[in-house]
């Protein structure tokens, strides 16, 4: 099997955790716990309080767009993106390489984009505010996107990096 | 449009991960087709990750993560075994029997297929039935937990349809138990007709002991089923209430996990939401720009002039979904097809809700078949079977999921039918 398709399974086992949190995974493990306490505190108020919260859906949208994109980022250094390995298991290996590498140099590119126009974009929505927190929509919609990929270019440039892996 | 797709099914053929295709895809248009400016590609994707519909997604997945690592499947396994291990091809049973009560907590088949079949495989060959069929069972049985809810899919599938999550969730629940009966009914008769093993007679000690050891597991596919089935609460609510049980049992009752662990379970279930939204977040600027180019009536048209019947629609449009199956992952051909679809499912009248438990039951057949079929690898990893043994065993199965998935197409009832009651 092309060590390419190894992204494609997730739990090899019942407990595929990592052996080590990179501080990235903290923050990402940080932001879901936020979202699953402020949900479970959401339900609580409805439900057994009859007390809708109204902070707590714009909150929860925010940091689910963070989740998204640190999480694609942190997806680079794991090889863990859903793509498609079909041609990378009938080619040789050293042509699935080189074009596990074109790909690469591709998305770098493409982050790299994601992350100048990102910047660009978030300093042209400045001023907004999101309708019930009253937070600056620049920074907490449109910041993620720029940020996370900027780890993400950085990732992609470590993967680049090791000769034969990819 | 023509640029659009052949540039992106260029770059996923290549390798590129499937949601930069997307974006790439989109950001090429801008630039060479028109005076927007390629800022909107920012735009869009940040939008189009910006969906309270989809917070569902981590609940779900968390509760896939969690019911492993506090140990539910393993009380299940050993309950099932107990109730119907004792009848003929009765370890296949097993495996259904768990499946399906696990395809009622996790919304995606990879989690159950990984630990039941770590379990049941060795168990299964240690009895005398052959590896290959012990795969077999066990990945076909897998796929069951996509299409009873919760289910990852429908979640997915509703955001990209509008279509409610409540009702595609209820619309599951028949055709998935029709599923495992049918995969029991094939089990049955394989098991009978080799002769396999029937495991020891049942024991009544051991039948109450594990239901005493599964009885806080068992209540969770209970409330969350009855959570969604009632209407009480919300899908999401729903996942929200299975990870608050999970972590309470996990914690408190079972004591099977501890509070350094959550920082690993709550990265990996983010890792995997993540994996998911990325693409729909990208797929919402390729989509974007679809039907910023593409009028609705033009995809409408050309599906008519092919043929007027909604049959042959249907059929057509399963016969792309299997065939993409075999090389795309299931939840991403959803993010992309689904949208342009709509326009004709509506020219033909197909209730939305009808054709999602049809799409997802399509595109679970990807999930057995190589060279993707992801449970196939996770199977023959979990359970250390070779996949070559188990393609030789799976091929009752296919039927089994072709024969249901034909009659969920042309019998809208069969989903729909619980939904109108539940009204």
């Amino acid at each position: 099997m092309n060590p390419n398709q190894i992204d494609q399974f997730p739990d090899k086992k019942k407990t595929n955790f990592p052996k080590r949190l990179y501080w990235t995974d903290a923050v990402l493990a940080a932001i879901l716990g936020l979202i699953v306490s402020i949900m479970i505190t959401q339900v609580f108020f409805r439900y057994i309080l009859n007390n809708s919260l109204v902070w707590s859906e714009e909150l929860v949208r925010f940091l689910f767009i963070w989740l998204t994109f640190l999480g694609a980022a942190i997806n680079i250094r794991d090889k863990w993106h859903i793509g498609m390995d079909y041609l990378h298991s009938i080619l040789p290996n050293h042509w699935s390489n080189r074009i596990s590498r074109m790909n690469l140099y591709i998305s770098l590119l493409f982050l790299g984009f994601l992350t100048i126009g990102g910047f660009y974009w978030m300093a042209l929505a400045s001023g907004t505010k999101s309708s019930v927190l009253g937070l600056p929509i620049n920074w907490i919609l449109y910041g993620a996107l720029p940020f996370t990929s900027l780890l993400g270019c950085f990732y992609t440039i470590q993967r680049l990096k090791i000769k034969r892996d990819i | 449009m023509t640029f659009l797709i052949l540039s992106l099914l260029l770059l996923i053929f290549l390798g590129v991960r499937i949601a930069y295709a997307l974006g790439i895809s989109a950001l090429l248009y801008v630039f060479i087709y028109t005076e927007m400016s390629v800022l909107t590609v920012i735009q869009r994707i940040s939008l189009g990750a910006d969906s309270i519909v989809m917070v569902a997604l981590p609940f779900f997945l968390l509760a896939g993560v969690l019911m492993n690592a506090v140990g539910i499947t393993d009380r299940l396994v050993r309950l099932a075994m107990a109730l119907i291990g004792n009848v003929s091809g009765g370890l296949s049973f097993v495996v259904i029997l768990t499946n399906i009560i696990m395809a009622a907590i996790s919304g995606a088949a990879v989690a159950s297929g990984a630990a039941v079949g770590s379990v049941m495989v060795p168990a299964m060959s240690k009895a005398g039935y052959s590896k290959g069929y012990s795969g077999a069972v066990n990945a076909a049985a897998a796929t069951i937990g996509p299409i009873i809810p919760p289910s990852i899919g429908f979640i997915i599938y509703a955001s990209v349809s509008n279509a409610s999550i409540g009702k595609l969730f209820i619309a599951g629940t028949l055709p998935g138990i029709l599923l495992g009966a049918m995969m029991m009914a094939v089990s049955f008769f394989i098991s009978k007709r080799r002769n396999y093993p029937v495991a020891a007679k049942r024991n009544v000690r051991e039948l109450k002991s594990s239901f005493k050891n599964a009885f806080w597991a068992l209540l969770m596919p209970v409330i969350i089923i009855g959570g969604i089935l009632s209407g009480i609460v919300t899908a999401t609510e729903a996942g929200v209430v299975a990870v608050f049980y999970g972590l309470t049992i996990g914690l408190w009752v079972y004591k099977s996990i501890e509070f350094r662990d959550l920082p690993f379970i709550l990265a990996n279930a983010a890792k995997q939401t993540s994996r998911i939204m990325i693409i729909i977040a990208c797929a919402a600027a390729f989509g974007w720009m679809i039907s910023r180019e593409v009028d609705p009536d033009s995809i409408v048209s050309g599906f008519i002039g092919f043929s007027e019947q909604s049959w042959v629609f249907m059929l057509l449009i399963i016969l792309v979904i299997l065939i993409l199956g075999m090389v795309m992952e299931g939840g991403s051909i959803m993010i992309i097809l689904t949208p342009l679809l709509l326009p004709v499912l509506e020219n033909f009248g197909i209730d939305l809700v009808h054709f999602g438990v049809v799409f997802q039951l399509a595109i679970m057949v990807g999930l057995l078949t190589p060279p993707i079929g992801i449970l196939l690898f996770v199977v023959s990893s979990a359970g250390n079977v070779s996949v070559r043994e188990m393609l030789k065993e799976i091929w009752p199965f296919y039927l089994v999921l072709l024969v249901v998935l034909l009659l969920c197409a042309f019998l809208p009832g069969i989903s729909l039918w619980m939904v109108g009651i539940m009204e």
